[in-house]
């Protein structure tokens, strides 16, 4: 309904001061990244050791290249 | 329910009651027979043109009849609609094509922006017949996508939220409050490149209501009050900014309407209490991202109540949300965090941004199920004792002014409980946090009269001391940008002191109506301060701002003609027309 702030953060790359994280995927082939230090969240893998939150996305933007579900593309 | 594809709903619909109308739009009457018939036989044309599970098609046609066909046919011939306004400029038009990596471009009698293959629909609709090559049905899944909704970003370019089939049939197929029955009909006010726009069309044509399309002319709120009241829509979805005008200028036309939804920016307390009395059904206020498909939560407005902030309420069926600090840990009751969305109609992704799908879609460590996403909107809000949700302003719209954290939504919404103010934004004005003022911008509600010394009072009651607006501008309307928001950028620049103008030393002012006249002329201009001796249009004055201040004049019992204003802009020629026509001792 309306537009957010989304890109703010992602693109304005805010530094978090030595917060580090990992890439984390799920079964859908989907990534996100997440604090180290939390429990990562039932369904999802830690992928590579811990990097900033910049790097992490970084990394993500190369491995990630079909953002369809796996599930979805298994079904074709 | 037993399918999650938008146009098997449509087909659904169409079935049980073909005669039914399906789309009107000025004149204009698409059964659901006709609407059928139509998207059947265009998604046939696309589908010999190459479009496929998967493909992307750029719909440029305005609000209207033919929109609805092409979206509908898009989606038949497995395709994701990519909807822009063909107003809208060639370069932006050619950035959302590129980007979507669109296949086609559906225009509708009018030229596409070119250098892509295009369908004029109504020659391929009139041609007739199903063309060869069209080759068997899409196989098309509830996750697939139906639609691309491109969003500006607070930087660079614009970006494409993916919403899924399975997204909008379980917004309109799931929370009772915003259930369309069969029959109704549902106002098209949403230009087709807001996702308000999914509402009014999907959850219409899934139930056998009818879409009511709005001419996109009906720009006065004189017209659209107008056709509202031939209209009388059972659903009508506005814009916050559209809402205020309409109740400042046409509270009455809510009594044409069955239930009013709004939302996308503060509502004011006032404006929603004035639309609940007068509306047949219920008035919602409505908050939701383009990235969970279109509504999120929905709060009831209690006409009864006192409000001092409409809350956005209560987060639909099928959906979660959860108020979240920075490391996306749930903050305590009632403490300000982002608010988080999960559940059912989060959107696939942003088109081909995969960076920065993960930074806004991230695990959901609250979701029972396994591997689920959590949409982290921008946006803060508390959880109220109730159990409803405030919305408090957006992350983004945080500043800092001298070393202060400040919310400037926060504000805004102090200020928007004022019973005479009819919209309002605060701005940061300013090159670095030391020299940065805050600025409200206020239009009064109706016939309302506001002076600064009211609002500063007002303020000074309900927010500490560093949240207070330096500098306060009055104005007849607030710009709005095409969504009906209003449009920040659009703002004059404040002119805050005198001394910003290269004139000669202030006369202050002597007597009673000098001084009664002068706050008035530095209130309607914004100004610190004014001299006896200014001319009213060398101190940033216009036609706009003079009638407003002859308005304040009556109101205070001086009555002065513009042409005579005209003629001696200034306090002292003013104070002379008083003193000579009309003495007003009594105030001195």
């Amino acid at each position: 309904m309306h537009e957010t702030a989304a890109e703010a953060t992602a693109e304005g790359a805010v530094p978090e001061n030595g917060a580090q994280y990992t890439v984390v995927r799920n079964h859908e082939d989907q990534y996100s990244v997440w604090r180290i230090g939390q429990p990562v969240p039932q369904g999802w893998q830690e992928v590579g050791e811990a990097v900033s939150r910049e790097e992490a996305l970084a990394r993500i933007e190369e491995a990630w290249l079909d953002l369809c579900p796996l599930s979805l593309r298994s079904a074709r | 329910m037993q399918h999650q594809l938008i146009h098997a709903w449509v087909a659904g619909a169409a079935a049980e009651d073909p005669d039914a109308v399906a789309v009107t739009a000025g004149g204009t009457e698409l059964t659901y027979r006709a609407l059928h018939a139509d998207a059947t036989a265009l998604a046939a044309v696309l589908r010999a043109r190459g479009v496929t599970v998967g493909s992307r098609v750029v719909v440029a046609v305005p609000r209207s009849t033919d929109f609805v066909v092409a979206a509908l046919a898009v989606l038949k011939a497995g395709g994701a609609y990519v909807p822009i306004d063909p107003e809208y400029p060639v370069q932006r038009q050619q950035l959302i094509l590129a980007d979507s990596g669109a296949a086609l471009i559906i225009t509708a009698g009018t030229a596409g922006p070119g250098g892509y293959p295009e369908v004029d629909m109504r020659t391929a609709l009139a041609a007739g017949g199903a063309p060869a090559g069209a080759g068997p049905e899409p196989d098309v899944r509830p996750d697939d996508l139906a639609y691309i909704v491109y969003t500006s970003g607070s930087t660079g370019a614009p970006k494409g939220v993916c919403v899924t089939h399975a997204a909008v049939t379980d917004l309109i197929g799931s929370d009772p409050r915003l259930a369309v029955a069969r029959g109704e009909v549902v106002a098209h006010l949403a230009p087709t490149a807001f996702d308000a726009a999914t509402f009014e069309i999907w959850s219409a044509l899934a139930r056998g209501a009818t879409v009511a399309a709005l001419s996109k002319d009906e720009i006065s709120v004189a017209e659209l009050g107008r056709t509202l009241r031939a209209v009388r829509p059972d659903w009508l979805f506005l814009t916050t900014g559209l809402f205020h005008l309409l109740v400042d200028h046409d509270v009455d036309m809510f009594s044409s309407v069955g239930t009013v939804l709004t939302g996308g920016d503060v509502l004011s307390p006032q404006h929603v209490q004035a639309a609940a009395e007068s509306v047949k059904r219920d008035l919602y206020a409505a908050y939701g991202p383009t990235e969970t498909t279109v509504f999120a939560t929905l709060h009831k407005v209690d006409p009864a109540r006192s409000y001092e902030r409409v809350p956005i309420g209560r987060v639909l069926d099928n959906k979660t949300l959860h108020i979240l600090d920075d490391q996306l840990r749930e903050v305590a009751p009632g403490e300000v965090g982002e608010i988080c969305l999960g559940g059912n109609g989060l959107a696939r992704c942003y088109h081909n941004r995969a960076a920065l799908t993960a930074d806004r879609f991230v695990p959901d460590a609250g979701s029972p199920v396994a591997g689920s996403r959590l949409y982290r909107t921008g946006d803060l809000g508390r959880l109220l004792p109730d159990g409803e949700v405030e919305f408090v302003g957006r992350t983004d719209r945080q500043v800092k002014v001298r070393g202060f954290r400040v919310e400037l939504g926060e504000i805004e919404a102090a200020l928007s409980a004022h019973e005479a103010i009819g919209a309002v934004a605060v701005l940061a004005v300013g090159d670095d946090e030391n020299s940065k003022r805050l600025v409200a911008y206020v239009s009064p509600a109706g016939r309302s009269v506001l002076s600064t010394a009211t609002l500063r009072r007002w303020v000074g009651g309900a927010l500490p001391g560093y949240l207070a607006p330096s500098h306060y501008v009055l104005l007849d309307t607030l710009p709005l940008d095409p969504n009906g928001k209003v449009d920040r950028k659009a703002l004059p620049r404040p002119w805050t002191t005198r001394a910003d103008f290269d004139l000669p030393e202030a006369v202050a002012p002597r007597t009673g109506t000098e001084r009664l006249v002068t706050q008035v002329m530095a209130d309607v201009l914004g100004l610190d301060e004014v001299g006896v001796e200014d001319d009213f249009y060398a101190l940033g004055g216009d036609s706009l701002r003079s009638v407003r201040m002859l308005e304040h004049l009556r109101a205070l019992g001086i009555t002065v003609s513009s042409r005579d204003f005209l003629r001696r802009p200034t306090v002292r020629g003013l104070t002379g027309l008083v003193d000579e026509l009309q003495p007003v001792g009594g105030r001195a």
